[in-house]
């Protein structure tokens, strides 16, 4: 195996981990407010201090890595299990198959990701569900045209004609020889996918779209918080800023070691 | 058991037509060894790979049929044309991308069993191993656990031939085998190849441009030039005595660098399709007023021996 340093994968888990074992052991719950403690500096009491309701922020930013990254990662794992048999049928049958399954993926490229969120939020309605299939449908032309681009050169290599010669049908070379290979390039972009819709997830909520308040997430943390950043109150902002920037670059870290070592 | 009548295969491209095989009749009896000569664009895996009917998209087929016993490929049913497929095995030219790299060796083999032969999982897992055994490899239980980017040319060539002979097919259609190889591997797979078809009675159809090769493993030689079959017959009767100007060519190059002389054949092969008549003729150097007007018929030597020329060559001794 080529060299592969695994700090930030085990990075990941640990922050990862955290997220599922903080708000078990801390013991302010990250939707109830404090209203007389709105806006406390970090202290014993409140290790991240509280926002502009009195919640507690070391219980938010932690609760919230739940809610964006397992949110993140069931967005992708969707997009995969739609982009990936729609690319390789679309590799492998060709034609006009091809042709429509492509140009709906351009289209739906054509759209700049935050104004096809907010149409559809707000026609659909601004729920998690929605949120959900709008960022699959983000990441879905990103694997269908990556697996038709792997399966359209795999279609012809040589082991796959062995197979035809074999007398395998044309759907059980497909599922046997040219699917598992297309895996490959999918397990490399999977984490950047992951990066991508946490800041996207982060973004939509710091314009109100997704999730909502009290449920804690980072981006519609900072955007309740963002005006008092002023008046010298930095920390309900900074804490989930620097969250999102943590798994972006973890997650980035691990899609561009993981490209390293299929190609 | 397989017979070309008349076929005519053309791959078209956006610009052009570029005629792959013309009127090519050919038969392949069962355990006939039969090689296939002729340089690069001679149409040899064109002919090789119309069999299975594994011919590219742009290839099309213009005229004739491919027999299996009763069975037209070229029309049949993708049912049948899957039976007839589990007949034939295919070795192509590099090895290494023959064999799918997520799986491991003895798996493939295993499959190859399993597809074709029916035999369940458990045998086919045991005979995968001893036909690598079979194939000269020391330690098989552990080489069937290696993926193929564990294994060299040679290794996986013979891997591709313990795929190939696993379920003793009818048919062994080899493009090329010992192409890529050095020199002591070659021999090696020589060797093998010679093993295994004294013990099997499986057909090969074997293309090489390594005369060598086909003189040592076929009984039955066919030479190729611009789609045509040109000369066909025994091999070892073509060797040392060849008709066609072509062949004669080709002989005596091979010989020649045996001699440390390097003769050549004059010119390059054109690729037209307006041309009627040989195809051979702009590097001729017997032709006659003849060959400019009329395509040459083929001509009889003796009791399976064929020449398409107007002026088969008299005896002429190339060795």
């Amino acid at each position: 195996m080529r060299y592969f340093t695994w700090w930030s994968v085990v990075c990941l888990f640990c922050v990862f981990l955290a997220g599922l074992v903080v708000p078990l052991l801390y013991p302010r719950d990250p939707r109830t407010p404090y209203p007389g403690s709105k806006l406390e500096p970090p202290s014993a009491k409140y290790w991240f201090g509280t926002d502009v309701y009195g919640m507690d922020v070391f219980s938010r930013t932690f609760y919230a890595i739940r809610v964006d990254l397992i949110l993140a990662i069931i967005a992708v794992l969707f997009a995969i299990c739609i982009g990936l048999p729609l690319g390789a049928l679309s590799g492998i049958i060709g034609g006009i198959f091809d042709e429509v399954i492509m140009r709906i993926c351009d289209i739906l490229q054509a759209f700049p990701p935050v104004f096809l969120a907010m149409t559809f939020l707000i026609t659909l309605g601004n729920n998690l569900s929605n949120l959900l299939i709008v960022m699959a449908l983000l990441n879905i032309p990103v694997y269908a045209k990556m697996v038709r681009s792997v399966a359209m050169s795999l279609k012809t290599a040589e082991f796959v004609q062995a197979a035809y010669a074999a007398g395998h049908s044309r759907l059980t070379a497909a599922m046997k020889h040219v699917v598992p290979n297309v895996l490959t390039p999918v397990f490399a972009q999977f984490p950047l996918s992951c990066a991508y819709a946490v800041q996207m997830i982060a973004g939509f909520g710091f314009l109100g779209l997704g999730i909502k308040p009290p449920e804690p997430e980072w981006g519609s943390m900072i955007n309740q918080n963002a005006t008092y950043i002023i008046s010298g109150c930095w920390w309900p902002t900074i804490f989930p800023g620097i969250m999102i920037i943590l798994f972006s670059f973890l997650l980035n870290d691990i899609a561009n070691k993981l490209h390293k070592l299929t190609t | 058991m397989v017979f070309f009548d008349s076929v005519s295969i053309n791959y078209i491209t956006s610009k052009t037509i570029i005629p792959a095989l013309k009127n090519v009749n050919l038969f392949i009896n069962n355990g006939d060894h039969l090689g296939l000569v002729g340089e690069s664009g001679s149409g040899k895996t064109t002919l090789a790979l119309a069999i299975p009917r594994l011919l590219p998209n742009n290839a099309k087929i213009i005229s004739g049929r491919i027999l299996w016993y009763d069975t037209d490929i070229l029309r049949a049913s993708a049912k049948s044309l899957n039976q007839i497929r589990k007949n034939i095995s295919i070795i192509f030219q590099n090895a290494l991308a023959c064999l799918n790299p997520l799986l491991p060796i003895g798996k493939q083999i295993a499959d190859v069993l399993r597809y074709k032969a029916g035999k369940s999982v458990i045998v086919s897992k045991i005979r995968a191993i001893d036909l690598l055994a079979q194939l000269g490899f020391t330690n098989p239980e552990q080489l069937a656990r290696k993926y193929p980017f564990e294994l060299s040319g040679g290794m996986a060539q013979r891997v591709l031939i313990a795929m190939a002979i696993a379920a003793e097919p009818r048919l062994i259609i080899a493009d090329e085998p010992t192409t890529g190889l050095d020199v002591i591997v070659q021999m090696e797979i020589l060797h093998l190849w010679r093993d295994l078809l004294s013990q099997f009675k499986s057909a090969l159809l074997l293309i090489s441009h390594d005369i060598r090769v086909v003189i040592d493993l076929c009984e039955k030689i066919a030479c190729m030039y611009h789609g045509e079959i040109v000369e066909k017959g025994v091999t070892q009767r073509i060797v040392s005595d060849p008709r066609h100007p072509y062949t004669a060519g080709l002989m005596q190059s091979f010989y020649g660098i045996q001699k440390r002389m390097f003769p050549f054949i004059p010119g390059v092969p054109t690729v037209s399709v307006q041309e009627q008549t040989c195809g051979f003729l702009p590097r001729c150097s017997f032709r006659t007023e003849k060959c400019l007007v009329e395509p040459p018929p083929y001509v009889q030597i003796e009791e399976g021996w064929e020449v398409k020329c107007w002026r088969p060559l008299g005896l002429q001794t190339c060795a």
